[in-house]
């Protein structure tokens, strides 16, 4: 039996990790601002924003390797920082993965604020609590739960990344060759020990933080709920 | 108190749909009451002059602060104001010292400390529950305390005990009280329940939908002929007194309202206390006076008589009633009689009258 190489699991984790920390940063505040706009604003942006849901991950994919290839704008933009080229490597991963897991994070965080009921807002306001400490003291506290929800989804839909990841990171080991890929050549290759091995580490791993999770999101809840 | 009060002045207009508010008044430092039916823009008042209605086109200033000129306006969080609401907004999260301490970390100079405010709104043992494990009544009193360390220059009531039940309502209109006697700024009392603002108000607002049909002392209000109101058959209108005695063998109290003598079941207060008695114009009736001399006057002060001259004489409805306005020393009172009566005693404006008041209640 050949040992198992460790290393696509850890590069996944890193990958849905930095992923839905850096979709969090991102969405707090576009989530916020959106549940503020007119209806039809939200609708053609949440529109925009599902487009990963539908699309297949290799239209995705093919999308987003033509913007990051040397020619397209963010190849340009990442060349004019005088950066390392994007597609076939890690950033280029996390770039990709965060626009297909956008909805993910998006969604909850939406519709979380969108519950925040406005007469504490306006409570606050009267107090002399401006816009920002409105948002850190009463929405953020208040929309913890979709908080936690964005962060689960978009950490799990990360990790089963596959379409994406093969259109533009190809299988460069310790830089793109995350778990499902790995388990993929494996299969290919026919060795369906390591490809067994990997697959149930993936979903003990998955059962686990997700099971953290959603405990700790749940006792919260019955918390709140109780008092 | 040192701290500068000022008038707020406002002028606004809004248009929604079909409603149109329109209101170009001032209100000084004291307490007005904002009465009238659902739907007249009470709360829309309020929530201009709070900041929280987008849409108006308003002029606002609360002494020399511009709060609003058109459209362009200062930010709620900048205005010093506080508002209660009939609706629990204290904030879910936090237990009550926490709200409490929310509102007073924004205050520059902050006179009163949270420890104070709780006492006096009589809190102490909730601040460390969280607002779901608290009672309405308990909600009003934490929001009440929490509006106070606001250290308003203004203070916005919206029914503020519209949702509780009788008795926990009038132990917190005596706690109400007791603060507005405290403070010197004006304040907005919205309200449906006239026991509520005739105890605790200075002014009358009379709102109809959108426009203010009334204003003045409460008490000028009450008496105006002229307002539809008035002519209902809860009409009423309020006497000043000061408590003159005690007879405890009766378990009376005496009360003198300018000269007259009025007696109530005995009251808890010191001779000498200035009172406010509500008294229902369908509870007064009208004698001519007799030409006796005034050898039974001590009788009336046990009758509840008073001397009084007749200033209206107004027709009212349904036909059968008519509506008198009656006057002596700084007191206005109404008198709903039928009008077969005021005919049968050829009653006239700038006749000499004797008021027979069948009950008065105590406001305050």
């Amino acid at each position: 039996m050949h040992a198992v190489d460790l290393q696509p699991l850890y590069l996944s984790i890193k990958l849905a990790a930095l992923t839905s920390m850096l979709l969090l940063v991102i969405c707090i505040p576009l989530a916020w601002w959106l549940v503020q706009q007119k209806p039809t604003r939200q609708a053609l942006i949440n529109a925009l924003c599902a487009l990963p849901l539908v699309l297949p991950p290799t239209v995705i994919g093919f999308y987003l390797l033509l913007l990051m290839s040397p020619g397209g704008w963010l190849g340009q933009l990442n060349a004019a920082l005088g950066l390392e080229p994007l597609s076939f490597s890690f950033r280029g991963l996390v770039l990709a993965s965060m626009v297909y897991s956008l909805p993910f994070a998006l969604q909850p965080l939406q519709s979380a604020f969108s519950q925040v009921n406005k007469a504490y807002l306006e409570a606050a306001a009267c107090m002399g609590a401006n816009a920002v400490q409105r948002f850190i003291y009463i929405v953020l506290p208040l929309a913890r739960n979709g908080i936690y929800s964005a962060l689960i989804l978009s950490f799990a839909h990360t990790m089963g990344e596959f379409g994406v990841v093969l259109m533009i990171g190809g299988n460069i080991d310790s830089e793109t060759r995350v778990l499902s890929i790995a388990i993929y050549d494996h299969v290919e290759a026919l060795e369906y020990t390591q490809a067994a091995l990997l697959s149930t580490l993936m979903l003990v791993f998955s059962l686990l933080i997700l099971s953290l999770l959603y405990l700790s999101n749940g006792r919260k809840a019955h918390k709140m709920g109780s008092l | 108190m040192d701290k500068s009060t000022h008038t707020l002045v406002v002028k606004s207009q809004l248009q929604r749909g079909d409603f149109k508010l329109d209101i170009n008044t001032e209100f000084r430092p004291a307490v007005h009451a904002i009465f009238g039916p659902s739907g007249c823009g009470k709360t829309s008042l309020l929530r201009i002059i709070a900041g929280l209605e987008q849409s108006a086109q308003s002029d606002i200033a609360l002494g020399p602060t511009i709060w609003q000129k058109g459209k362009s306006q200062l930010p709620t969080h900048k205005r010093k104001l506080a508002y209660v609401s009939q609706h629990n907004t204290l904030l879910p999260h936090m237990n009550v010292r926490a709200n409490l301490h929310f509102a007073h970390r924004y205050q520059q100079q902050a006179r009163l400390s949270v420890e104070q405010v709780s006492e006096l709104c009589g809190i102490q043992n909730l601040l460390e529950h969280r607002p779901a494990e608290l009672s309405g009544g308990q909600i009003q009193r934490c929001m009440l305390a929490r509006a106070l360390l606001c250290e308003p220059e203004l203070l916005l009531l919206d029914e503020p005990f519209s949702a509780l039940d009788k008795s926990s309502k009038s132990q917190l209109i005596g706690c109400l009280e007791a603060i507005l006697d405290t403070l010197s700024i004006p304040v907005l009392y919205v309200s449906h329940s006239a026991d509520e603002v005739l105890r605790l108000a200075d002014e009358l607002l009379v709102m109809n939908s959108g426009q203010i049909i009334a204003q003045g002392p409460c008490n000028e209000v009450l008496c105006d002929t002229s307002l539809y109101f008035n002519h209902d058959d809860d009409a009423s209108a309020l006497l000043q007194g000061t408590l003159h005695t005690h007879s405890p063998e009766y378990h009376l109290s005496c009360i003198d309202v300018d000269g007259a003598r009025l007696s109530l079941n005995q009251i808890d207060k010191a001779p000498g206390s200035k009172l406010r008695l509500r008294v229902m114009a369908r509870d007064v009736s009208i004698e001519l006076l007799d030409n006796e001399p005034q050898a039974h006057e001590n009788d009336s002060s046990i009758s509840n008589h008073i001397y009084a001259e007749i200033i209206d004489i107004c027709p009212s409805k349904p036909e059968s009633i008519v509506l008198l306005k009656l006057a002596w020393g700084e007191q206005q009172l109404l008198a709903r009689i039928t009008a077969w009566s005021a005919e049968k005693l050829k009653l006239h404006i700038g006749q000499q009258i004797k008021a027979q008041i069948k009950s008065a209640a105590l406001l305050r």
